[in-house]
């Protein structure tokens, strides 16, 4: 149902915000009907409308409405609403209306903007269909002005060129060509006509720095025309956020809220009766075989997994169990890494209905048409509650049809995860998404496409970028260092030729940095600067693949980010075998074969999703109020959970065993405030903190303890990340008096230490390398030969050593703001602190002990992900120098030194 | 702390003191390395080496009042071309140099392709090798013709490094290494003066991918001795290479 609500300003949505946004309207968009809406429709369309359909949907009436109005409109619907259509539908109508009325310029009308290549292909065709239909009648040879073009980076020079002749009336393209588009000298000037931009799947954009990219775009467009912004989202939250992010900071904008107009049914489902007590390979053998009941019963089924590693694996087994049903023919893996050709093989098979199931990682949950799927099946947590509304959302053609989903839990923490998941998916209470604020790697690529453009005064071009909404608290300081960086101010004099990508301006001469109150100032282009940016552009960081090495026997690839966590020691599989990690050096990983110990890093690790931080806190509240109570009352408190028999019961397996724990410790319940803190000695002395935060919020939180930590006690830390909390472990002689460890990290100094904490990782080195690419720092294609990964990357620590000591430096700024806000949550883990810090929560810790609570055992099955090393330099040398001595004095060797 | 009789280091400076000749030794500078990187690589980072290095230099001045220094080769990182901008910051080092000792005398390396074409220009000393009172020093990359008379050979190059572990913990120090070569010369390897300069780890590396022809011949590595320089700690001795080897494998 839609939510109906009249007319609000923000203050009543968004408290905090009210300020900043004051100038700012959201509107809720009110109900229309369908007679309403024809008569504003152009006959040729209508006509052409219902010739072949009956009728519009409710979120198809008002995106009609609403863009008719000319207002900008967020249209939030599950894919398979037919958003994208009405969208269309309207605008074409009103194209036709312009002709009508002899308007008949040359010039792109519309802009449509994809974060897909495989969806902007989509819409080409499924347009030209209606177009084509359209032109049939009496007199109608004038439709034929309405042409469709697509520019993305696939596009050839010469298409580029046939565009600049007789510019497309619809033009179809990415953020990173319209950006090019933006820039272009001549180009540009057939923007000047555009009316509409329908920004699609804008909710995943808004989550990445490519939204922060696509949003400056937006505003340079906007400075060569006025248009209407029209957002398409999947289901997401806060919708509000989203609004605002297509609208930009100062602008109007109405929200069609149709996010859970699809009728949705889900159901967690237990593989085992008893899965508390069932081994991984009973667990595995019974997913599959609960796998095939399904998949027998149904046309054709999307299968969510996490990872791509686990689509390959499924995809295999599924094949080899049952080879009556599953053939090369009848089941295929999708996912990023499948070659294009192959993935489009996929999806038109899939259209045809001749697949019987796919299985997908995250590729498939945005809206490329894939046909009719009538059921899709999460093999564990898809993490979030809307990524679970979103992927099961893609069942279920039409709106009137119920989109299904079955999520199959392979373990207990999974279970009590994935039914609260549903539970408050089919409650309609949904997570929030994080956008992107002051990135300021996007901000250098946009001053220099700004400066291809034109001489900006600095204020000006400071004022255009804090329409956008990514950028609306940028700071002046911020954005001044980041045009003195872009200007070479940071190198010598003699050296800034070279290095600057934009020339600055005082009073019309030209100058080598600005200062803060410099307000007057102007920049411009600089020669080389253009090619540079055309090559350059882009957000998204190249895709490295690390090469494994036995020996000099290359095994295969690793993602750079999993090999980030890798410790000298550290097993992990690939390719089906352990092995174990030696060293890594410039982008090549040396290994040896471990086959006879288990792996002690879970494989693909970092392609884990991170829980989010609202449901995890929901998990909390709902493990804590089931503590403490019988199996039964338990059993009675979640029976209206959607989730099967056995899954209930493992539920309440699960938390009777922790609950027999903590009787043993003499605690009889737990508040949802309270957070346990357990001391386990093993090999190792592990102190087991049950933060059920999130990934991003632990992430933070368990730096900034394991610092703390390292500093106490003058020895490394291992660390371990997980959703469900972290461990830190030491070796067991070590002393550690934990009530002061909880004392020594607090809301106030969190930011201080995670500085320190961070700045001489490996994880800091990887993201400065991306943010110095972003930044044209470092340059990825230098007039037009590509630049080796591999000789940037020689040197990435280098690089870090350099600029660390240079004061102000923005990429450096920018490389602690994404690592901390985005890749972790440091907000979230502020906020913990400060709720222990005023009593609302609190650390319960128990005694030390050599049994760990059930609670505990997924977390310490994973082993150490992660090392803070000690930062005193001089402590770490000489522990590690008096190591040596005892080494030789064993061998006696001591006289030798 | 004592090299060997004569022979000093000089605090945590990758740098050593000869005695007997009042000079400082320093190797490997890869001046300009930035604007190589800039060019070649597309990587533009701030420059700083120079900065630091002179700040350096000055303190060495400091504690050993030697009046004469010697740059064991590869002052420059890289010359693609003899034109002002390649040689600006080595000028500058040049003028620097000649403010606090009476003699320079810059020996060839690898990389200082250009270097004697433009040396003239600025009055800079530039030889193949250098050699008194039985003291050869060389960058390394090659070997000398003859050891007639000498009885200490010193080279760079190899920019050698060292990495200690155990359990969790690990650190890298840049070493200088010393021994006796096969044929009984007194031998000293320095490490790499540039601050931006990683170091090969040679406690880790194979001895077959060593740079210098000299760990192929007549000097085992193995059988070298180092001492760790840092400016946290100081000079401090560390046992021969070959322990640190084990020390690495064993204590993991």
């Amino acid at each position: 149902m839609i939510i109906i609500k009249k007319v609000k300003t923000l203050s009543y949505v968004f408290n905090q915000k009210l300020i900043i946004l004051s100038n700012l309207m959201i509107k809720y968009a009110e109900r229309h009907s369908q007679e309403e809406v024809e008569k504003l429709l152009d006959p040729i369309v209508l006509e052409w409308f219902k010739g072949r359909y009956k009728s519009f949907s409710t979120p198809q009436i008002d995106a009609i409405y609403y863009i008719h109005s000319k207002e900008n409109v967020l249209v939030s619907s599950p894919t398979g609403t037919g958003k994208t259509f009405a969208a269309f539908l309207d605008i074409i109508s009103q194209l036709i209306q312009l002709y009508r009325n002899g308007n008949n310029d040359k010039g792109v009308k519309v802009i449509y903007v994809s974060p897909l290549k495989a969806l902007i292909n989509d819409i080409k065709k499924n347009l030209l269909v209606p177009l084509e239909e359209m032109k049939s009648g009496p007199e109608r040879e004038w439709l034929s002005h309405i042409n469709v073009g697509i520019r993305t980076s696939d596009s050839t020079s010469s298409e580029k060129a046939k565009q600049l002749l007789k510019p497309p009336t619809i033009l179809c393209t990415t953020p990173e060509s319209l950006a090019i588009a933006v820039t272009a000298p001549k180009f540009r000037e057939n923007l000047r006509t555009v009316k509409w931009v329908i920004v699609d799947e804008i909710h995943a954009l808004a989550e990445s720095k490519r939204g922060s990219y696509l949003s400056l775009t937006l505003e340079l467009l906007q400075e060569l025309a006025d248009f209407q912004r029209i957002g398409l989202s999947a289901t997401t939250s806060p919708i509000e956020e989203i609004a605002m992010f297509l609208a930009g900071s100062k602008r109007d904008v109405t929200i069609i809220d149709a996010r859970f107009e699809k009728k949705t049914v889900i159901e967690v489902l237990s593989p085992v009766k008893d899965i508390v007590r069932a081994s991984e390979t009973k667990v595995t053998e019974a997913t599959y075989s609960l796998l095939y009941r399904f998949l027998k019963n149904s046309k054709t089924a999307l299968i969510f997994t996490n990872t791509r590693s686990g689509t390959e694996r499924v995809v295999a087994n599924l094949k080899k169990k049952f080879p009556d049903i599953f053939t090369d023919e009848t089941i295929g893996a999708h996912h990023s890494s499948v070659s294009r050709d192959l993935r489009l093989d996929f999806e038109d098979r899939l259209k045809k209905g001749q697949l019987k199931a796919i299985v997908s990682s995250t590729s498939l949950e945005l809206g490329i048409d894939i046909g009719y799927i009538d059921l899709v099946i999460q093999l564990g947590s898809p993490k979030s509650i809307i990524r679970l509304l979103q992927r099961v959302g893609r069942s279920g053609h039409n709106i009137n049809s119920i989109s299904r989903g079955i999520i199959i839990a392979n373990d207990n923490d999974d279970i009590v995860e994935t039914t609260v998941m549903a539970y408050y998916a089919l409650r309609r209470e949904l997570d929030k998404i994080n956008i992107v604020k002051n990135a300021l790697d996007v901000l250098s690529q946009i001053i220099v496409s700004m400066s291809l453009i034109k001489r900006w005064n600095v204020s000006e071009a400071y004022s255009v970028i804090k329409r956008s909404y990514s950028y609306e608290n940028l700071e002046w300081k911020d954005f001044i260092d980041v045009i003195n960086y872009l200007a070479g101010a940071y190198h010598s004099l003699e050296e800034r030729g070279v290095y600057s990508k934009i020339s600055l301006y005082k009073d019309g001469e030209r100058v080598d940095r600005l200062n803060y109150e410099d307000r007057n100032a102007e920049f411009g282009k600089k020669k080389s600067a253009r090619m540079i940016f055309y090559l350059n552009q882009g957000t998204i960081p190249d895709e490295t693949k690390v090469v494994v090495y036995e020996g000099k026997r290359p095994i295969g690839t690793l993602e750079e980010e999993f090999v980030e966590r890798l410790v000298p020691g550290d097993r992990f599989v690939l390719a089906g075998k352990i092995y174990e990690f030696l060293n890594s050096k410039r982008m090549k990983v040396y290994v040896k074969k471990a086959d006879d110990s288990k792996p002690t890093v879970p494989a693909w690790f970092s392609e884990e999703l991170p829980l989010s931080y609202d449901l995890a806190n929901k998990i909390q509240a709902f493990r804590s109020s089931l503590l403490g109570i019988s199996k039964r009352e338990v059993l009675e408190k979640i029976s209206d959970y959607p989730a099967d028999e056995n899954a209930k019961k493992a539920i309440a397996e699960y938390l009777s065993l922790m609950t027999k724990f903590l009787k043993s410790k003499g605690i009889e319940k737990l508040s949802s405030g309270d957070y346990l803190v357990e001391q386990y000695e093993s090999d190792k002395f592990n102190i087991i903190f049950h933060t059920l935060l999130g990934r991003k919020a632990n992430d933070a939180l368990s730096r900034a303890f394991g610092y703390k930590l390292s500093e106490m006690i003058g020895s490394s830390v291992g660390v371990m990340v997980s959703d469900n909390g972290f461990v830190l472990s030491v070796d067991n002689e070590v002393k550690v008096n934990v009530k002061k460890l909880l004392k020594s990290v607090s809301s106030e100094n969190l930011d201080e230490i995670l500085h320190k904490a961070i700045s001489n990782t490996e994880l800091f080195r990887r993201k400065f390398r991306q943010v110095a690419a972003r930044s044209f720092m470092i340059l990825r294609n230098y007039k037009g030969h590509p630049i080796s990964v591999s000789k940037q990357q020689f040197n990435s620590d280098l690089l870090v050593k350099v600029v660390q000591k240079v004061e102000n430096f923005p990429l450096l700024k920018e490389t602690y703001r994404e690592i901390l806000q985005d890749y972790m949550d440091i907000s979230a883990a502020k906020e913990f602190l400060r709720k222990v810090e005023s009593g609302e929560y609190r650390f319960i810790v128990l005694e030390r002990s050599n049994v760990p609570s059930p609670f505990s055992f997924k977390m310490l099955a994973w082993g150490s992900s992660d090392v803070i090393l000690m930062e005193d330099r001089r402590k770490l040398i000489l522990k590690l120098h008096q190591k040596l001595i005892q080494f030789l004095r064993n061998k006696n060797r001591d006289a030798d030194i | 702390m004592q090299i060997f009789k004569g022979i000093k280091t000089i605090d945590g400076k990758r740098a050593v003191y000869f005695e007997e000749l009042d000079l400082v030794a320093i190797s490997d500078l890869q001046l300009g390395e930035e604007t190589y990187l800039a060019e070649e690589a597309k990587l533009f980072i701030p420059q700083v080496q120079l900065k630091i290095m002179l700040e350096e230099i000055n303190e060495i001045k400091d504690q050993t009042k030697a009046n004469r220094i010697l740059i064991n080769g590869d002052l420059k990182h890289e010359f693609k071309e003899a034109t002002f901008q390649e040689w600006s910051e080595v000028k500058k080092l040049h003028e620097e140099l000649k403010k606090l000792f009476s003699e320079i005398i810059v020996v060839r390396g690898n990389h200082d392709n250009y270097l004697l074409t433009i040396s003239n220009k600025i009055g800079l000393n530039v030889v193949e090798e250098h050699i008194e009172k039985g003291y050869l020093f060389l960058h390394g990359h090659k070997l000398p013709n003859d050891y007639k008379g000498v009885h200490t050979i010193v080279i760079g190059h190899e920019q050698p490094a060292v990495i200690l572990k155990s359990g969790y913990d690990r650190v890298k120090l840049h070493v200088i290494l010393y021994g006796k070569d096969k044929l009984g010369h007194r031998f000293i390897c320095l490490p790499a003066f540039s601050p931006i300069a990683s170091g090969v780890e040679v406690n880790v590396t194979p001895k077959e991918e060593l740079l210098s022809p000299f760990f192929h011949t007549i000097v085992d590595i193995d059988e070298l001795k180092a001492i760790a320089v840092d400016p946290s700690t100081g000079a401090f001795k560390l046992p021969k290479v070959k322990l640190l080897r084990s020390f690495l494998l064993e204590n993991a």
